[in-house]
């Protein structure tokens, strides 16, 4: 890149930063460096185990632009794969398909296991020979993705240099530690997605904070209202707001949802919302929990993709709409405001915006956390540019 | 209707298994070791595709007559 962006300013204290600069949003340069200096190296959000529920099932995913797809090998266990065949680059899996034995490429049909081993090479030393000296299988695995699973997301770590999961999220899990049980997804009334004209950065932006409750969710508010909501702040890991009010849905029969197992009492009016960085937004309640994985198509656009959880596998499907739509409505409201401040960020003039040092400490937590990544990235490339002069 | 036309019926229909059978008939009927080598390949391939059951036995043959690995 030619002109890097001044962070200087984001990384001040919240009572006196401005927000990043507008490249971080409209720029293809500053996308391209985001997806090095913040998602391909870290653990980042791909998508959720209930998408693949059974042995064989597969799914390709495009995660920043690259072709990717899951798979739950014959043992049970959720693999991540670049979707390219070693052989000419050709896309192994077009579209969501049951693998029934092994994963044939469509174009000279080299055939891979479901754990990523190359079993085959048809014609490959001439007609009817299916060996040759050259062609080493062992050495012509799938690319495997470094993955994680936690809370049915699978995160990946595309450049392989994060910290192990567990140490990386640690302050995350330790928070929800007592919420760390099965979790079993609401199926067809569990997901939605929607599209947004936005860079990914402003849902997770809009997603911390609870400032706008009374302006963009006046129906929520009258339940939650702000007062009743406290920060999440964790610098260097992730922020957002918890609420004291969560009153839980009932259906006509005044049926609710069962709870998770031994919680404590914070749970039974409590909530939290939290953005997991760098692209998860995470919720949990005492009878329900979400993750909504952001997946950016380009800088100005985003896929949210929205999976609700429950505690027990057979829950009423009509309460179980009626959740789902609830939650739709909310975040729907939240649409015209990422994208809002997209079409703001095109004034050539704006300069980060100030936080409010009261309401929008979980914002700038965010901010803080993608500036000095980007920052230590760029150290890291000078050094090694210096090491190489 | 002959063999080859069943053939591009199946692949027409994407019928893998049937394939796999097809396959292992014209590898049956062929004359010379090569020809049969490749019918079998073509066999082995889709039945590794399809998990069916003659796959480990199509890979055996291929195994003793040196064609893979
Ligand atoms: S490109 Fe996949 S087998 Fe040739
Ligand atoms: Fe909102």
């Amino acid at each position: 890149m030619q002109n890097e962006t001044n962070l200087e300013l984001v990384r001040q204290h919240v009572s006196v930063a401005n927000g990043l600069p507008n490249e971080h949003y409209i720029d293809q340069s500053v996308f391209d460096e985001e997806r090095n200096s913040i998602l391909f190296n870290q653990w980042s959000g791909l998508d959720v185990c209930s998408e693949v529920p059974e042995i064989g099932d597969s799914k390709p995913v495009n995660f920043m632009g690259m072709p990717l797809f899951i798979i739950r090998d014959t043992k049970n266990i959720v693999r991540v794969f670049q979707n390219t065949c070693r052989h000419r680059g050709m896309i192994l899996i077009e579209k969501t398909k049951k693998i029934q034995g092994a994963i044939r490429c469509p174009y000279h049909s080299w055939c891979y296991s479901t754990e990523g081993k190359l079993v085959s090479t048809p014609h490959v030393g001439g007609p009817g020979q299916n060996t040759d000296e050259n062609i080493d299988r062992t050495k012509l695995s799938l690319v495997e993705i470094r993955s994680h699973v936690w809370r049915d997301v699978i995160w990946i770590n595309i450049d392989g240099t994060a910290e192990p999961f567990e140490e990386a999220m640690a302050s995350t899990i330790e928070r929800w530690k007592e919420l760390d049980q099965k979790l079993y997804h609401g199926g067809e009334e569990g997901k939605f997605s929607l599209k947004v004209k936005g860079n990914w950065k402003l849902a997770v932006e809009n997603y911390c904070e609870s400032y706008h409750l009374p302006w963009v969710h006046p129906g929520l508010n009258s339940y939650s209202r702000l007062e009743d909501h406290y920060h999440i702040v964790e610098y260097g890991s992730h922020s957002g707001q918890g609420s004291l009010v969560y009153r839980q849905l009932t259906d006509e029969k005044g049926q609710k949802f069962p709870d998770f197992k031994n919680l404590s009492k914070k749970w039974s009016t409590g909530a939290e919302y939290i953005a997991l960085y760098p692209n998860v937004l995470l919720g949990a309640h005492r009878d329900h929990a979400y993750a909504i994985i952001l997946l950016p198509l380009s800088f100005s656009e985003t896929i949210e993709n929205v999976h609700i959880y429950y505690s027990q596998p057979d829950t009423s499907s009509s309460l179980k709409k009626k959740n789902k739509d609830q939650w739709k409505e909310v975040f729907e409201e939240d649409i015209f405001v990422v994208e809002g401040m997209q079409a703001g960020r095109l004034g050539i003039k704006f300069d980060g915006g100030r936080f409010s040092p009261k309401m929008d400490e979980p914002t700038h937590c965010f901010h803080d956390w993608v500036a000095s990544k980007v920052n230590d990235f760029r150290n890291h490339n000078h050094q090694k540019t210096n090491a190489t002069e | 209707m002959p063999l080859n036309n069943k053939i591009l019926k199946a692949h027409h229909n994407k019928n893998l298994s049937l394939l796999v059978e097809l396959y292992q008939e014209a590898a049956d009927k062929v004359l010379t070791r090569k020809e049969q080598n490749f019918f079998r390949v073509q066999a082995y391939i889709y039945a590794l595709e399809v998990g069916h059951h003659l796959a480990p036995i199509l890979y055996k043959k291929l195994v003793e007559a040196g064609v893979e690995e």
